[in-house]
This record gives structure tokens, C-alpha cells and sequence, in this order.
């Protein structure tokens, strides 16, 4: 037999959580109201039919059940929804976003600070993390936020540019990082795929909740619980 | 043995070119280190990252299934995630040649325009056609020997590598291609499909159909899915007959005439052939040449027209082994 | 060489007919090197992927049939055309893989008398002298080398796709890259020259229907050609021969070219070489005349 050595690497299979949403796809804004018109469904939306871990095969369920569902809803609803007031300072955000990325002449490179993200993000808050690594992460993330402002691409072009797209969806996990890390530092317990060495027991008397997680305009996130609704499963240990 | 992860050295040349800012596309050269590993598209992502981050390439799934990242590669079509590096360079040698699936609809280095891909694709209704309940209680059957009849057609990822290959869509840009006729098929052989007539009468079209395929097997080759979409275009001819769609003309004439003369004479009366297809009139367009064969003794006088040893035997296959009318 | 070749020989139709010189070149190129060709008289045509496009069953057993008459010569079947070599080899893959299949062919075949057993190989004369032959032993028979000869190679796309079918009796032939033409006409003393339309298609198979694809096509390969500085093309098939030599005229017009380059068939090129007579290989029956021979 011949022995070869293959590369493997962790990959992201499925997020869980997301876009908190009712069963309608309506989007939450908190734990009481709804953002009128702003629906989401398929596997960025986080309608909690999963629990903690999604069972291998079910984000059909979010896939393919949601999509089709949130699709009629939708329907149903937007004959009684008005258009939204939109100002040109929120276009013109927008449009900052995108110019900020083509015109910044900086050092720093999109794919680097995207290599150090992915490595970091897998070695301090993976499966496993404990408090020590999650605050680690954060400090490692402040950083890579501070780097991202200085960034430069090579593509000024407004042709199918990949480099930008590249640029802003790296602005977005920077992001999204964040609501990750601050959300296993909250939850001092173990369930489902987060795994915190130093809490490796279940407490559903804190932390049988859904964690709402909010930024600011400074990146600085904050923390919200809302109560979880049982169906008529009881909540059990993933035994296999 | 073990073994440890080999490398290479290569020169891969990237076809460039951007619209904007660009007069002619060119070529740019980038020296790499590939290991066993690498596939086509890992390439192209380290030229991104460490090279140049505007080389532009359609990519997404990264795992042979969502069809984005096709590209020729000395003239091979490949999917740039499933093709691996060490395989080309067995192939090629160790230069390598990147370019998009057809020079002349780039919008941006390897960036095509599909949109004549997509038009035909539409062309075939590449979508069930059925009545349905929207809520129905129990599953539309499909038994596995109708599922095989489907064969590989529904395997594929519409990413382009044959219909960007097939020497017709060059000289024809009215023909349909083999994307497209691989997926007509996987409708017109499933048992809950309404719309299989229909779709038969578009692709048995004469000039943009099944007939003006020229068999070369350029599709089957390059396809990473294994489709093989030549042999889904021959049932397809092959379903025209069955299902009554094929109109009589020099195509299927030619076709059913293979089996005439084969009962006749064992080997084929070329000459025979060609006239039972065309017809006196379209026989008239043939006489040059004709006339230039017949001069060159490529012609055989009607008595010497070769015929087959044990040619009653070939007549009762004919007779017992027939299975299509027309 | 150790044992003398043998081979039943399936001509197929267009040796016969309108390719006579195909069938009369591969009778003296064998004799000269020693092949002993048993020619299946009995056999059909094997419908040309067109009777394929009718009745697939009828074209499973007529196929099945010209096997056995390979089978009961106790030969490997050899074959003189690309599109031949495709049909025959198609069959023989689909019967060997599939009991059922074999089993219900056998079937019509019993009431002739028949049984396929696959026992048989199929393989293209191109490459029985490539691959059994062998490229130093016919090296040692050439007296009259092609030297000072730009050869360019036309290699068909029936003998070389799909790989995955012709695989094992092509000596693995790559489609994007091939070679076994090239070499032979090394060895033959010429020179082969590269053009972009070497493994491309002639468009014989859509001449009836579609002439101007057919032509076009062809019009490519023929311009590749001359623009590569060929002084003659030679193929293994004499479908895309007819198409670059008889139709010449037109295919050079549907590219907007006059073009005068002849055609040879590839056992003409080793008889060539062999120093047999170009009368004997048939070079007289060309449109196109080779007047350097």
C-alpha cells in the first residue's frame, strides 16, 4: 500500500445563527419588535429551528422549507407595506464603503489580513475556546480591524471587480468575527458546538437563551438574551 | 512507501485584458512553486493574493459543483477546481496557458460573457414542466430504471466547457450545443415531464438542432462531469424518431438510410445513399464533386458495388433486430 | 520481430468505394511489412454514427455481428476508419460491461448462427503498426525516407476521443496533444509540422445538412495547414479525407481561401516510404494530386 499524505484544513460548513428572524422570515430588531419589510431565509437567517447544533443534512430544511415559506409570507404582507424613507446620507454611506476601498493608498493587503482572520479565528475560537483565547481573539481582531483601514487593491477598475468584492465582504467577517467571539465570551457554559473548556458543563439556568448581539457605530458590541420557546422536545445532550 | 508532498516550477501565462482601460488583451507571466496538490483554481487564487489582486476569474463553490470557474488551459477546458496542476504539466509541460472559455466574449481576463450559454439553455425549457399539486400528499414516483434512463444527464454544472469547445457554436452561433441538449434530455426522459414534445420539436430544429452536430466527441472529452453529452444528443435523435417529431428531410433521411442500404447491400451504396437523402433536386449540388470522383475512380459502376459475403444473413438481422420506424 | 502480425481486417464501406486507394495501400504497406490481413468479407457497415442516430439496437447487432466474424478468424480486428473504429469499439465497450445488453444481442445474433464472446480487440491500423508493429522495425524498413517533406498530421476525432473509450487501444493517444501521426512520419523521414487544428473536426458527419459548417470546418483545417507550410496533410481517416480532398474547393471557399494542398492517406505515407510505386498505393485516385510522387 502506498502512504500519501493529502492536505486537509477545517472549512466553514454551516454558521449557526445568523439573522434572527420570526417563523414568518420577518427580520427581529430586538427582542420585541420587527423590522417592517426586511425579511431573511436560507442559511444567513437564524429562525432557531436548529438549537445550538445543526443535525448533518438539515439546512435543507433553511434552504429549501424557509425559502419557499418566507417566499409567500413576503407575498401575503407587501401589498399592506410602504416603501421605507431612504436620505442621501444613507446612499452616500454606501457609496463611502466602496470608495473608501477604491481610493485608500495604504500597505496593508486584503488576502493577508484574511489569512490572519481565518487562522485566528480557528485556532482561539473554534470548537473549543476558553476565555483566555476568546480575549486573545479580541485583541487580535482589534488589530486586524485597525490594519483593514489601511489597505489598498490594485483594482480601480468598475468592471467586474473581484478584488473589491474580496475587500468588502473582508470589512464584513471583521465584523462578524466580532459577534462571534463576544458571543462564546458571554455564554459561560458549554452546548451544542460551542465548547468552552473552561464552562464544560450545560447551564440552562442562565443560558437557555438566544443571545441577541448588537454593534455600535464604533464596533462595540452589546448583548441582549431572549427567552427560547420549547417545542415538544426537551433540551438533551448530543450523545453520539 | 511514504510519501512526501512533491512540487514543481512553473511559468503560467494569465490571458489579460479589462475593457476600460485596456486597448488589446496580452499575456502576463507569473513563475509559481505548484505542489500535488494544487488545482487550476489555487493557482489563480495565489496569483490574486500574492501577485496581482485585479486578475478577474469567475469562482465560488470551490468543490466541482457550482460550475463558475471554467477555463481553458492550453486550449483544454478545465474546471479550474477540479483540474489538477501536476496532471496539466503531465500533459503540457511545465508552461502553462490560462485562458478564458472564448476570447471573444471576455469582459475581464477570465471573465466571459455567457449570456448565448444561457439564451440556449433556455431555449430547452431546462426546468420541469408538469402539473403538480403544490401540496401533494405523497411523491411524484420515479422508479430507479426511469432514474437510469436519465443517466448522467443531470449531472451537470452549466459550466461551459463543451458548449465553449464545440467546434459548431465557432462556425454556427445559432446552434443550440451540447450543454443545452444534455439537458433537454434529462426532461425529455423523465416520466413526469409534460413537455417532451416540445421540447423534441426544439432541438430537432435543422440548423440550430441535433442534426447539425458533427459527432466529434469534443463534448464528451472536456466535460469535468462526465455527461457526456454526445451520447444524450444521439438519444435525443434517437427519441425524434420514437416519439414521431422527425420530419422527414436530408438529415433523417440519411440517417434511416443507412439501415436501407445496409439491408440492401450489407456495405453501404454511398452513391444510393446520398440520393435517397437529398432527393433528385438536392442530388444536383453534389454533381461537381460527383463528376470529380467519378473522373478519379472513386465512383463504382452500379455493377460493382461491393456487397457483403452472407448477405441473407444480414437481411434477417435487419428483419429481426429493427426496433425503430420511420 | 518475434510472430507475424495478423489481424482480420474490417475495411468498412469508404475503402471499398469512394476511397478505393485506402483499401489498395493498406493491402501493400501490410504485405511489404510482413501483416498478414484477413479481410471480413462477411462484414456490414457499422452505420457510421448515423444508423446509431436511428435504431440503436439494430446498430448494437450488426456490430456485434462483424466482432464475431473477427472473433471466429481468431484475430484482433483491425480497422482503416476513424469512425469505424469508434462504432466498432462503442459496441464491444457497451456489450463487455453489460451482461444484459450482451445477452439480448446474443440473442438475435443466435438466429444467425452467431455468439459475440469479446474476445476480439479492436484497434485502427494506425496504431497496430504504432503500438504492434512497432515505430524501430518499420524505421528499418524505409528506403526511401519522406526527407525535405513538411508533413501535417490531420489525426480524425473518432480515433482519439473519447480517450476514455479508445484508451487502450491507442496507446493512451492524449486528444489535446497527440502524436502517434507525428511520429509515424518521423519515422517515415518527414517533417511534421504543428497547427492549432490537428485533433480538430472535419464536419463530415453534418455534410448533408450542414455543408457550410462541414466546409468551414474543414476550410480551417486545410488553411492550418498550408499556413503551417505543409507540403502535404495525411490522415488515418478516409471520412475527413474525403472532406479535404474531394471537397477541397469548397471548403477553401467557405473560409474565403483558394487552397491546393494534397491529402494523403496515412498507409500512403509508409508505403511512400517503403519505396512502394505510388500507382500501387492508389495516389491516382486523388482530387487533389500528390505531384511530388
Amino acid at each position: 500500500m502506498v502512504k500519501e499524505p493529502i492536505l486537509i484544513s477545517a472549512t466553514a460548513h454551516y454558521s449557526m445563527g445568523g439573522i434572527p428572524t420570526n417563523i414568518r422570515g420577518q427580520v427581529r430588531k430586538n427582542r420585541d419588535e420587527l423590522v417592517e419589510g426586511f425579511y431573511a431565509a436560507g442559511e444567513c437567517a437564524c429562525v432557531s429551528v436548529h438549537g445550538a447544533n445543526r443535525l448533518g443534512a438539515n439546512s435543507v430544511l433553511e434552504a429549501l422549507f424557509f425559502g419557499r415559506h418566507v417566499g409567500k409570507e413576503m407575498v401575503k404582507d407587501i401589498d399592506n407595506l410602504d416603501f421605507g424613507e431612504v436620505s442621501e446620507a444613507d446612499a452616500y454611506n454606501m457609496v463611502q464603503e466602496i470608495n473608501y476601498i477604491l481610493r485608500n493608498n495604504g500597505i496593508e493587503s486584503v488576502s493577508k489580513i484574511r489569512d490572519e482572520l481565518q487562522e485566528s479565528m480557528t485556532e482561539n475560537a473554534g470548537v473549543f475556546r476558553t476565555e483566555e483565547t476568546l480575549k486573545k481573539q479580541l485583541e487580535i481582531l482589534d488589530s486586524l480591524r485597525k490594519r483593514f483601514k489601511h489597505i489598498r487593491i490594485e483594482d480601480k477598475s468598475r468592471l467586474f471587480n473581484t478584488e473589491l468584492q474580496e475587500a468588502i465582504e473582508l470589512g464584513h467577517m471583521l465584523d462578524y468575527a466580532k459577534f462571534i467571539v463576544e458571543g462564546a465570551l458571554f455564554r459561560k457554559e458549554s452546548r451544542g458546538s460551542h465548547y468552552r473548556e473552561d464552562y464544560p458543563k450545560r447551564d440552562d439556568e442562565n443560558f437557555l437563551k438566544h443571545t441577541l448581539a448588537y454593534m455600535d457605530k464604533d464596533g462595540n458590541i452589546s448583548i441582549e438574551t431572549m427567552d427560547v420557546t420549547l417545542g415538544k422536545f426537551e433540551v438533551k445532550e448530543r450523545v453520539y | 512507501m511514504e510519501k512526501s508532498i512533491q512540487t514543481k516550477n512553473i511559468t503560467v501565462k494569465v490571458f489579460r485584458f479589462n475593457g476600460d482601460t485596456d486597448v488589446l488583451p496580452y499575456y502576463k507571466e507569473y513563475k509559481l512553486e505548484v505542489s500535488q496538490e494544487d488545482v487550476v483554481l489555487d493557482v489563480l487564487n495565489r496569483i490574486k493574493w500574492e501577485h496581482s489582486g485585479s486578475l478577474s476569474y469567475r469562482r465560488s463553490c470551490r468543490h466541482g459543483i457550482c460550475g463558475s470557474c471554467a477555463v481553458k488551459v492550453n486550449n483544454k477546458g478545465v474546471l479550474a477546481c477540479k483540474e489538477r496542476v501536476f496532471d496539466l504539466i503531465d500533459l503540457f509541460g511545465d508552461e502553462l496557458v490560462i485562458d478564458p472559455l472564448n476570447k471573444q466574449r471576455v469582459i475581464k481576463d477570465l471573465v466571459i460573457d455567457k449570456k448565448d450559454f444561457w439564451d440556449k439553455y433556455d431555449a430547452v425549457q431546462p426546468y420541469l414542466v408538469a402539473d403538480v399539486e403544490e401540496e401533494p400528499e405523497k411523491e411524484n414516483l420515479v422508479t430507479p430504471d426511469e432514474v437510469e434512463k436519465i443517466a448522467d444527464a443531470d449531472y451537470c454544472i452549466q459550466c461551459g466547457a463543451c458548449y465553449y469547445s464545440c467546434p459548431v457554436i465557432e462556425v454556427n452561433p445559432e446552434f443550440i450545443g451540447p450543454a443545452a441538449f444534455a439537458k433537454a434530455y434529462r426532461f425529455t426522459s423523465d416520466n413526469r415531464d409534460d413537455a417532451k414534445i416540445e421540447r423534441l420539436e426544439t432541438v430537432s430544429q435543422m440548423g440550430s438542432g441535433v442534426w447539425d452536430c458533427v459527432k466529434c466527441f469534443e463534448c464528451a472529452q472536456v466535460c469535468p462531469k462526465d455527461v457526456n453529452p454526445i451520447d444524450k444528443i444521439t438519444r435525443l435523435h434517437q427519441q425524434t424518431f420514437q416519439e414521431g417529431v422527425a420530419e422527414s428531410n436530408v438529415a433523417t433521411r440519411h440517417a434511416v438510410g443507412f439501415k436501407h442500404s445496409i439491408e440492401q447491400h450489407g456495405f453501404l451504396d454511398e452513391g444510393g445513399l446520398v440520393f435517397y437523402s437529398e432527393g433528385p433536386l438536392g442530388m444536383v449540388q453534389h454533381i461537381p464533386e460527383a463528376v470529380n470522383m467519378f473522373k478519379n475512380g472513386k465512383i463504382p459502376m452500379p455493377w460493382n458495388l461491393p456487397k457483403s459475403k452472407n448477405l441473407e444473413e444480414i437481411k434477417k438481422i435487419v428483419k429481426i433486430s429493427s426496433t425503430a420506424k420511420f | 520481430m518475434a510472430k507475424k502480425l495478423r489481424y482480420a481486417l474490417y475495411t468498412g464501406c469508404t475503402a471499398k468505394e469512394s476511397t478505393p486507394e485506402l483499401l489498395k495501400s493498406t493491402l501493400a504497406v501490410a504485405e511489404k511489412l510482413g501483416i498478414e490481413l484477413d479481410i471480413i468479407e462477411e462484414a456490414s457497415c457499422c452505420g457510421a454514427s448515423h444508423l446509431q442516430d436511428f435504431d440503436d439496437h439494430l446498430s448494437l447487432v450488426l456490430n456485434a455481428r462483424n466482432l464475431c466474424y473477427a472473433e471466429s478468424r481468431e484475430a484482433p480486428m483491425v480497422t482503416l476508419c476513424n469512425t469505424c473504429q469508434l462504432n466498432v469499439s462503442m459496441t464491444k465497450n457497451r456489450l463487455d460491461f453489460d451482461n444484459k445488453l450482451k445477452d439480448r444481442v446474443n440473442q438475435d445474433l443466435s438466429e444467425v448462427g452467431l455468439e459475440y464472446k469479446g474476445v476480439s480487440d479492436v484497434k485502427h491500423f494506425l496504431y497496430a503498426i504504432l503500438e504492434d508493429y512497432g515505430l524501430e522495425n518499420l524505421k528499418k524498413k524505409i528506403v526511401k525516407p519522406l526527407k525535405n517533406f513538411n508533413v501535417a498530421p490531420f489525426y480524425g476525432c473518432h480515433n482519439i476521443r473519447p480517450s476514455s473509450l479508445h484508451g487502450k487501444n491507442n496507446g493512451g493517444e492524449n486528444p489535446y496533444v497527440p502524436n502517434s501521426l507525428d511520429q509515424l512520419i518521423e519515422a517515415c523521414g518527414g517533417k511534421p509540422v504543428d497547427y492549432e487544428e490537428k485533433n480538430k473536426c472535419c464536419g463530415f458527419h453534418a455534410d448533408l445538412q450542414a455543408p457550410e459548417t462541414a466546409n468551414k470546418l474543414s476550410g480551417n483545417a486545410l488553411t492550418g495547414a498550408v499556413d503551417a507550410d505543409a507540403d502535404f496533410m495525411v490522415t488515418p481517416c478516409p471520412l475527413c479525407h474525403l472532406n479535404l480532398d474531394v471537397k477541397q474547393k469548397k471548403a477553401g471557399e467557405a473560409v474565403g481561401r483558394e487552397v491546393n494542398i494534397p491529402v494523403l492517406h496515412l498507409p500512403q505515407v509508409i508505403g511512400l516510404a517503403l519505396g512502394i510505386e505510388p500507382e500501387k498505393l492508389g495516389l491516382n485516385h486523388h482530387v487533389v494530386k500528390a505531384v511530388y510522387f
